[in-house]
């Protein structure tokens, strides 16, 4: 693949991982661009795609966190929170409820239902025991239930 | 089963997945920032690749340069061809390399690696082959 073949193939996967920690569009734009430029800076050997998918899912979150810590607390965040994309009405409660989760938890539901990741898949990636991405899976799915149900309330 | 746990086994579901799919399709870089982070890429490699340049052309001799041009840089940066490198080698401020000069200098460093290879290999049969006749004539 050229660089410009796997900047189009990851692109969608940094980005929407980026932009679930930064929340805005330009913050999320400058992690994508760090975590590709960080990409091509050296020579990789990956073994495979998938490979090369975990790394970037694994110095994606890394990159975000780092940005995160450099430009503002996390408690500054919600005050900042969704400015970004606009999204379809329908969506809007639960692309909120999605937002509102703690980084672990928004991260194993986007690996397991947007990049359908098997739990074993995403507990390699986020270097965790399967149990535990189990337990995470379940809770986030918990809390966005809560939020749902509130948000009709 | 509770109300709770049927409302959790919904959100288990494909329906739920499916909607969570739809909430990230919202959420998509633009084509303008996959092409500026490609740009940004090439202009990467191709600083590093000036720096090699740099670097070769003032540490070694003009062909052993060319011959690390064409060959070493090629190899230290990936995606990288030796055409493109050899062009900018050429274009190179003060550079006293010429594209053609990359090819004959990789060429002559073949044929001397072939010469001394076989050299090599025919004086150790040649020596066994003595070796052996000598034990012979014993």
């Amino acid at each position: 693949m050229t660089d410009e073949e796997i900047v189009r193939e990851y692109g969608n996967m940094v980005y929407k991982i980026a932009f679930g920690y930064v929340r805005k569009t330009h913050d999320a734009e400058d992690v994508f661009s760090e975590v590709f430029l960080k990409l091509f800076k050296k020579k990789r050997n990956f073994i495979s795609e998938e490979h090369r998918k975990a790394w970037l899912i694994r110095v994606t979150i890394n990159c975000a966190k780092d940005f995160l810590g450099e430009r503002m607390d996390y408690a500054d965040i919600d005050s900042v929170a969704e400015k970004g994309e606009p999204a379809k009405t329908e969506n809007i409660e639960l692309r909120e409820a999605i937002l509102s989760l703690s980084d672990d938890y928004r991260d194993v539901i986007y690996m397991y239902y947007y990049e359908d990741l098997t739990v074993r898949k995403i507990s390699e990636i986020l270097e965790l025991n399967e149990n535990t991405v189990k337990t995470k899976l379940s809770r986030a799915r918990e809390k966005l239930a809560r939020f749902l149900a509130e948000e009709k309330v | 089963m509770s109300e709770d746990k049927e409302k959790l086994t919904d959100y288990a579901d494909g329906a739920f997945g499916e909607r969570v799919k739809q909430v990230y399709d919202d959420i998509a870089p633009s084509e303008e920032l996959i092409e500026d982070v490609t740009e940004k890429i090439k202009q990467q490699r191709k600083k590093r690749r000036a720096a090699l340049i740099k670097l070769c052309a003032e540490c070694v001799g003009s062909a052993a340069a060319c011959l690390a041009l064409a060959l070493g840089i090629n190899a230290a940066v990936p995606g990288i061809s030796v055409a493109e490198t050899a062009e900018d080698a050429a274009h190179a401020e003060g550079s006293i390399f010429a594209v053609g000069s990359v090819f004959p200098a990789a060429a002559a460093l073949f044929v001397i690696l072939a010469a001394i290879f076989f050299g090599l290999y025919f004086y150790r049969k040649k020596k066994s082959n003595d070796e052996l006749s000598d034990k012979n004539s014993k």
